[in-house]
């Protein structure tokens, strides 16, 4: 079965395509849900809120391949993420304006494993870890992102570049770390 | 320009690592069948909820309807209910009438003074009422005639107002004259019954002895006239 005809069988309410949509697309979107929230069982919570929602509102979407399907439902469970942030009180952004435009250790990044980066991402604490992932992962704009999480343009920037900071620092330490395992 | 795109897939390469369900090969991201049983409870289940809310929501405005529409028709009731109620009452009392020498004075409609009509003050009247049925079977009682009474005004006290109701049994009796119950009265010496040259009637109830005697049955009889004080 295709995915138009899962969707458009899920639209009328059937549980079996429902079901084939959430083997296809969970684990992915469980991915997302990790990036930006450390808590396994608070990104499952996300997770299933998404998936809810998502089933609910099928019928206000048309479907145009699986790449906006995928679009819609990252939105979606972005959206969920940052919901349980706000739940749980976590997320707070203290205003900075000075801001750094600091590279990311790109080549650095290339050499970890998939585990790897998501451990030094998860690492990162909650404030940092949002705008990363808003602006690097989901390319958003730092407008975008203030209005999304109510903040200031420039405090945005400024939390970017603390998380690079952070970022290239525990990438540092995680490498000295490996050299010294290798040594051994 | 080939360096920059080059950049570019290293870029996306370690994002879309991120994304790709198989880099995590080994790991176990998401218990799926118990996260799907979670959600599909919550997609085909929760009609229930619903349902019940909307039962309880329907049974509370029904609720409130009930326990307004008793709380305003009592606010209209009372009057009806003690009107009933005095009806009652006077009925019970009339059909007492067997009790010699019970004496009901009528007042002249000029004075147009009546009983009152509290709850505790008829308890009392049937109680009185009772009592003086049991003294009065004891006496030997005259003949009417020479029994009648002046007539005497007869000033009740916190007489104000009477009911619909005890004018109509007045006018049972007598339609132009009000009746004073027997139990509001005290004896004929206390009241000064039987002034002379007044002109109120008295209204004696009592039986009659040879009724009550032959037939076993308990016999009315009223009369007015207009007599002399019996002091």
């Amino acid at each position: 079965m295709d995915t138009a005809q899962m969707l458009k069988e899920a639209r009328q309410g059937s549980a079996a395509a429902q079901k084939c949509l959430w083997d296809s697309w969970c684990k992915k979107m469980m991915l997302v849900c990790l990036r930006y929230l450390k808590n396994e069982q608070d990104a499952e919570e996300a997770l299933l809120d998404g998936f809810y929602k998502f089933f609910k509102n099928l019928q206000g979407f048309t479907y145009h391949g699986d790449a906006a399907l995928h679009g819609w439902l990252k939105k979606i469970m972005v959206n969920e993420c940052l919901m349980q942030l706000r739940k749980k009180n976590v997320f707070s952004i203290v205003t900075e304006s000075a801001a750094e435009d600091i590279p990311l250790p790109e080549e650095a990044l290339n050499n970890l494993s998939a585990k790897e980066i998501m451990a030094l991402i998860v690492q990162l604490p909650v404030g940092y870890r949002t705008v990363f992932n808003l602006h690097v992962m989901e390319g958003m704009e730092h407008k975008e992102i203030a209005a999304l999480l109510g903040i200031a343009e420039g405090t945005s920037k400024s939390q970017l570049s603390k998380a690079k900071i952070l970022l290239q620092k525990n990438l540092s330490n995680y490498a000295t770390a490996y050299a010294k395992q290798r040594s051994k | 320009m080939q360096q920059h795109m080059q950049n570019n897939d290293q870029n996306n390469g370690w994002k879309s690592r991120l994304e790709d369900v198989n880099a995590f090969d080994g790991e176990e991201i998401i218990n799926g069948h118990a996260a799907w049983d979670a959600l599909y409870n919550r997609l085909h289940k929760p009609r229930r909820k619903k349902a019940t809310w909307y039962w309880m929501a329907a049974a509370s405005i029904i609720a409130v309807v009930i326990s307004v529409f008793l709380l305003q028709s009592p606010m209209n009731q009372p009057e009806i209910i003690s009107t009933q109620a005095t009806t009652e009452q006077r009925a019970t009392v009339n059909d007492i009438k067997p009790a010699p020498q019970i004496e009901i004075v009528a007042i002249s409609p000029q004075n147009n003074i009546a009983a009152p009509v509290s709850p505790a003050k008829k308890q009392v009247k049937i109680k009185v009422i009772e009592q003086r049925k049991k003294e009065l079977t004891a006496m030997v009682l005259e003949p009417v005639e020479e029994i009648a009474k002046e007539i005497v005004p007869v000033v009740v006290p916190g007489d104000e107002k009477v009911p619909a109701n005890e004018q109509l049994t007045t006018v049972q009796v007598k339609p132009s004259l009000k009746v004073v119950h027997v139990n509001e009265l005290g004896t004929d010496q206390q009241n000064n019954i039987g002034r002379p040259g007044s002109d109120y009637s008295v209204l004696r109830i009592g039986t009659n002895n040879k009724t009550t005697q032959s037939a076993g049955k308990i016999g009315i009889q009223i009369s007015t006239a207009k007599t002399s004080p019996v002091n």
